[in-house]
């Protein structure tokens, strides 16, 4: 397992590369003079401090050369200091990261324990569950996330005022209040991932369910229960597995909606306002970090595949 | 062997018409999403003849009136009609919508049929080019790149264009792979069809339902972008009427004004609702063996 997984992480390597090169490319392809940008609307007219600038961040240099200077910079662990915040960019994302990976692991549990349940009863029981769990389906992917926060928060503050909204609360200050303030966050990203898991599992059992396997399992006299959770719900579960890394990424895009709607202090929200002050070393960081999390997620996903089914091999 | 060869006919024919009766069966996706998709069309895109306001005249002392009369969804906090805003708003979506799922689709087919036809080197160079854009939620790549070329319709077909791109491209290769290894395909070839014949003849028509399929889950997809974009402000600028704009703008309101948030976010729903039931309706209708 263990060569298996490094000759994984090996077949990342381009993939990553690839995002870095886009990444910096990218944030270069932003119309306006950097210098300009770093030094302030004050430094403008001094050509001198202008040049100054220029060489100090490397910027007179061709952009072949500054992108790789770029890189054995990040791969160092240096990602540069914020232009408005004025902190090194790593340390401001690993401070917004814990949140932002609990609202995400929140959300997939959610996801799974809900969508895998109306799955299940859906492939299992009679038409009611069915239907029920079309139904389920088809408001959970149209309802965009920040639609049902919205809704959430209106309906909360009329008939739930004790749940806390748009006021954060550190795990360590008060846990009970801080995972209650998550409540809605977890559900607006959370509905729309277990509406997916909840059609993939209801279509999973179904398959399964004519395997000869099942016939095998029923002819012999096992009981219902076994067959469904034993046989059924086990081999049901594989393409799941593959299914929840995927929604990842939509997972991570949800985060930025949400947590500025719910004013949380996670790496969405700090994508945002980096985005909208052209916080250019931060936006880099962070777009970076965010990419580097779907390509591990995908990778944890591929490897869960493989745990759980012993049949595919890993190459 | 010959039991074999007798067999096989009847049982094909048997699933044959189990899978005709199954395709004449009642398509409950197909005729709710229709009628739904219809509706949503009808009242957007002929927006004048429903709403008698415009969607930025203004009705001052008339600010967010209740749902009556006049006002059928009430009004907004400038005194705005809501029904109209939400009728042109849907108009304004659509037309971003539409032109930006048709450049996917069209960038789709040039990156896909090479890809999945000639295969080899230039599939593995496509592939793996398109494996580093799905590493960025979509989301995340239309902020930073409206940010770049700046908040206008046209920019945002074209963001909303590129970054389904990708999608479309792995949509119209996996069918391509399948289709490329069919006899009337290497017959074609045998009798000497120039490749461009082949790929308009024999490929394309072949590989289109999944392509009608996908096009219109992704109409319903691009408008959840583009209503998610102008939510957080990437949107048309104001104050053309847009519904994730106006979800955001009068949620300040909706404690004492419910209809201001609900009249858009149910429009939204809806619309995506129609286009995700037609895709979904498509899908069984167009290739019947697939599971319900």
């Amino acid at each position: 397992m263990g060569r298996v997984i490094l000759r994984r992480a090996i077949f990342l390597l381009p993939i990553l590369f690839g995002v870095s090169l886009l990444t910096f490319l990218g944030l270069h392809a932003i119309p306006g003079d950097l210098a300009v940008l770093l030094i302030g609307q004050d430094g403008v007219q001094d050509p001198v401090a202008l040049a100054n600038i220029r060489r100090a961040y490397g910027l007179d240099q061709p952009l072949l050369v500054q992108y790789f200077l770029w890189l054995s910079k990040v791969v160092r662990g240096d990602f540069g200091t914020s232009l408005r915040l004025h902190v090194p960019v790593l340390e401001e994302i690993m401070r917004r990261l814990p949140l932002t990976l609990e609202l995400a692991f929140l959300a997939t549990l959610f996801g799974l324990v809900v969508g895998g349940t109306v799955g299940f009863f859906a492939a299992t029981r009679g038409r009611g569950w069915g239907l029920g769990g079309r139904l389920f389906t088809l408001g959970g992917v149209a309802l965009p996330n920040f639609v049902l926060a919205t809704i959430l928060l209106l309906v909360g503050s009329r008939f739930l005022p004790f749940i806390p909204t748009l006021q954060y609360v550190g795990f360590r200050e008060n846990p009970g209040q801080h995972l209650l303030g998550l409540l809605y966050p977890v559900l607006s990203l959370g509905v729309g991932l277990a509406a997916v898991i909840a059609e993939n599992m209801r279509a999973a059992m179904t398959e399964v369910l004519s395997a000869e396997y099942v016939r095998v399992g029923r002819a012999k006299g096992l009981r219902e229960r076994t067959v469904l959770l034993r046989h059924v719900l086990r081999n049901a579960l594989i393409p799941i597995v593959t299914i929840t890394g995927l929604q990842v990424t939509t997972l991570l895009g949800g985060t930025i909606l949400i947590e500025s709607i719910f004013a949380l202090p996670g790496l969405g929200r700090l994508a945002l306002s980096a985005i909208s002050l052209r916080d250019y070393p931060l936006m880099q960081g962070v777009v970076l970090v965010v990419a580097t999390l779907v390509v591990l997620s995908n990778l944890l996903a591929d490897l869960a595949y493989a745990w759980f089914d012993p049949r595919i091999r890993l190459g | 062997m010959t039991a074999v060869v007798t067999t096989t006919p009847f049982a094909a024919a048997g699933e044959l018409t189990r899978v005709r009766r199954r395709s004449r069966a009642w398509n409950a996706n197909l005729v709710g999403g229709g009628v739904l998709l219809v509706l949503v069309l009808l009242t957007t895109l002929a927006a004048p003849l429903f709403a008698w306001a415009g969607p930025n005249q203004t009705f001052p002392g008339l600010a967010l009136l209740p749902p009556q009369g006049y006002f059928p969804f009430g009004t907004d906090s400038v005194g705005r009609d809501l029904f109209a805003r939400v009728l042109y708003g849907g108009r304004l979506s659509l037309l971003i919508a539409v032109p930006s799922v048709g450049l996917a689709t069209a960038l789709g087919l040039l990156i896909g049929v090479p890809a999945g036809y000639w295969g080899g080197r230039v599939d593995q160079v496509l592939m793996r080019f398109l494996d580093v854009f799905f590493a960025f939620p979509a989301i995340l790549l239309a902020i930073l790149v409206v940010s770049i070329l700046g908040p206008s319709v046209r920019n945002l077909i074209l963001t909303i264009g590129l970054i389904y791109t990708p999608r479309m491209a792995r949509i119209v290769r996996a069918p391509t792979l399948t289709v490329r290894e069919r006899e009337y395909v290497t017959a074609a070839q045998a009798l000497g069809a120039s490749q461009g014949r082949i790929v308009s003849r024999y490929l394309l028509p072949n590989i289109a339902s999944p392509i009608i399929v996908e096009i219109s889950l992704a109409l319903g997809q691009v408008m959840l972008t583009e209503s998610a974009l102008s939510f957080l402000g990437f949107g048309p600028p104001p104050p053309d009427p847009s519904w994730g704009a106006m979800i955001s703008q009068n949620r300040q309101f909706m404690e004492f004004a419910p209809w201001v948030v609900l009249a858009p976010c149910g429009a939204l729903v809806l619309a995506i609702a129609a286009f995700l039931l037609v895709g979904q309706g498509l899908r069984y209708w167009l290739d019947p063996r697939q599971e319900r």
